[in-house]
């Protein structure tokens, strides 16, 4: 399975973006096996953001092709690939303020959504079904997540931490297959990021193929089956966490010491 | 306890509009009063897609026009009863809010203000040149009211009217609260609160913001027939850029994304005026600062005010909270 035997979840090949004269991505290749962790690693500005916003569609790519279990997706909108079974986080803490937990998760269920139209303005019997079914799930997911008993809290009163993990929660509500996680620890003390490595080897658990963006390599070194390490938008190096922690190219360009 | 008064507030509401014909005697008031629920009903429309949805739409008082205008040229020229028409002019009104929010909804950013307030601008000019369609200036008299009803009720009477405005208010009201409590009222706060984020959920941002704008012009078509047929006289002047911006101000001195806000700015936006007549050269300079003042004062729009002025109230009298 870490070796891609599999038929790989996520594929990226030859994927480039320039933001002017920035090469922020640079012919970058490399697959996310299915149920697979893998790690993307590498010095801030090294291009993993952008990454992760070509895969969700945030913008087109230069040049490259990107597929999502077998399907070619770069011409997808954004919001036309949720469906398809991707899901993502943001690095800066991103919810709807003023929402309650739940509410944000229902918004994270949207594709999971059926009744859209008139039903659910009218609150026609199968559109209560629907979202009754759906508050549960929330529900669910949200103890899943480590926030059981807050789906009535608002955003604004959850802790930093808690807000990360509501924005993985949020990300799983449309079950996805692929999930990208763009530096889930930020601003999280050690005990919440042991937490957080049990979360995402759980999430694994489940059946989801994650990519997993991070700087404290405890974690990825701990959750990750392969990792891709980027520099200046391209990829120097690609293997086992062992591997990569005593590669002299990435002890030079991003670890500074072997961990 | 506060949640549970909320109903009865709006009987107690209700019961006060239904009575007001019966007790008011000066009949300039009772217009007041019937002027302010046909604009609520703009009101409610604005703020579906500038309250609930995050995009200032200045455009509320020109498609407003169109529904005065379809209504009043289909039944004039077509021959229509003033039935049809007055019931299709809401959707002819939603149709045109399709053009203009098609091409300028499907961009991100602010192009969108920008594109309605030249539609407003268009309109008001079409309105103006069209004459052998629209007469122009000089605009179009005797528009009749609707047929009886059941040869019983006879709409030429005020207070008949009145209850019909009512009706169609209520029923308004009733549309924008199953909306705001429903998965797509959901939606669209969320599109209003991080758009992007809505979009990686896989929410097409556009097609629920063009849902909101083309609402907002059937609620703007619906109250442009019911004042054309109860005015019987229309011209341009009452559907340009300034009748929009009053829309705008009603949502924001109401209370912005809240149901009753904009049934309260409604009502300020007609009655102010009426009480600051003195000012009318000055009127856009009163409301400038108006608008101003009242954003520093009460960021939120006068009804959480008032909900907060009553708790205050609650807990002086010793009431239970
Ligand atoms: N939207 C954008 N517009 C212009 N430049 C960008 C944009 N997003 C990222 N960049 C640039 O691309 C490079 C890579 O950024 P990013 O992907 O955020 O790095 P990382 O996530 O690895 O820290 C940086 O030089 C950054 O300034
Ligand atoms: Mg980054």
């Amino acid at each position: 399975m870490a070796d891609g035997a599999t038929s790989p979840a996520l594929t990226l090949r030859g994927v480039s973006k320039h933001f002017g004269g920035v090469r922020a991505v640079d012919d970058l290749s490399f697959s996310l096996g299915t149920n697979e962790i893998l790690g993307l690693i590498g010095p801030n500005g090294s291009g993993k953001s952008t990454t992760v916003n070509l895969i969700a569609g945030v913008f087109p790519l230069t040049a490259g092709a990107i597929q999502l279990g077998g399907q070619a997706i770069e011409a997808i909108p954004e919001y036309a690939r949720p469906p398809l079974g991707l899901a993502r986080t943001f690095q800066t803490a991103s919810l709807f303020p003023g929402f309650t937990a739940l509410e944000q998760m229902l918004v994270g269920g949207h594709v999971q959504m059926r009744e859209r139209g008139i039903g659910a303005l009218f609150a026609s019997r199968a559109a209560r079904a629907e979202e009754a079914a759906r508050i549960q799930d929330a529900t669910d997911l949200l103890a899943f997540v480590g926030l059981g008993g807050c789906g009535a809290t608002p955003i604004e009163n959850l802790s930093s931490a808690q807000q990360r993990l509501l924005m993985i929660g949020s990300a799983l509500a449309s079950r996805p297959r692929v999930l990208l996680l763009d530096e889930p620890a930020a601003g999280m003390v050690a005990a919440e990021r042991r937490a957080l490595c049990d979360l995402i080897l759980a999430i694994k658990a489940r059946g989801v193929s994650v990519m997993v963006i991070e700087h404290h390599m405890a974690l990825i070194m701990k959750v990750c089956d392969r990792i891709v390490v980027l520099n200046f938008g391209q990829k120097i190096a690609e293997g086992t966490p062992d591997a990569v922690r005593n590669d002299p190219k990435v002890i030079d360009a991003y670890l500074g010491v072997s961990h | 306890m506060k949640r549970a008064l909320v109903p009865l507030a709006v009987l107690a509401l209700l019961a006060l509009a239904i009575a007001a014909p019966q007790y008011i005697t000066v009949r300039y008031y009772v217009q007041l009063i019937l002027l302010a629920m046909i604009w609520t009903i703009m009101a409610h429309g604005q703020n579906i897609i500038q309250g609930m949805t995050g995009y200032v739409s200045i455009t509320q008082a020109g498609l407003m026009g169109v529904g005065a205008y379809a209504s009043t040229l289909l039944s004039i020229r077509l021959g229509w009863p003033v039935w049809a028409s007055m019931a299709i002019a809401p959707f002819i009104t939603a149709l045109f809010s399709v053009f203009v929010g098609y091409p300028s909804l499907r961009v991100k950013g602010h192009y969108f203000a920008i594109v309605t307030l030249a539609f407003n601008m268009v309109i008001f000019i079409v309105l103006m040149n069209f004459t052998s369609l629209t007469r122009g200036e000089a605009g179009i008299f005797n528009i009749q009211r609707p047929e009886p009803l059941f040869g019983l009720v006879d709409f030429d009477d005020r207070v008949a009217y009145y209850y019909l405005v009512l009706t169609v208010a209520v029923v308004m009201t009733a549309l924008t609260w199953l909306l705001m409590r429903s998965s797509i009222g959901r939606t669209l706060r969320a599109i209003r609160q991080n758009e992007n984020l809505a979009s990686a959920c896989g929410v097409a941002v556009w097609k629920y913001k063009l849902f909101a704008f083309v609402a907002s012009a059937f609620y703007a078509g619906a109250a442009g027939a019911l004042y054309a047929h109860y005015i019987g006289f229309i011209n341009p002047e009452t559907f340009g850029v300034a009748q929009s911006l009053d829309a705008i101000l009603a949502v924001i001195l109401g209370g912005t994304g809240t149901l009753f806000g904009p049934v309260l700015g409604a009502f300020a936006v007609v009655f102010l005026p009426e009480y600051l007549r003195i000012a009318e050269s000055f009127r856009l300079i009163v409301y400038g600062l108006l608008l101003v003042v009242a954003t520093i004062l009460m960021p939120r729009g006068a009804l959480p005010l008032l909900g907060r002025a009553w708790h205050a109230a609650a807990r002086r009298l010793g009431f239970p909270k």
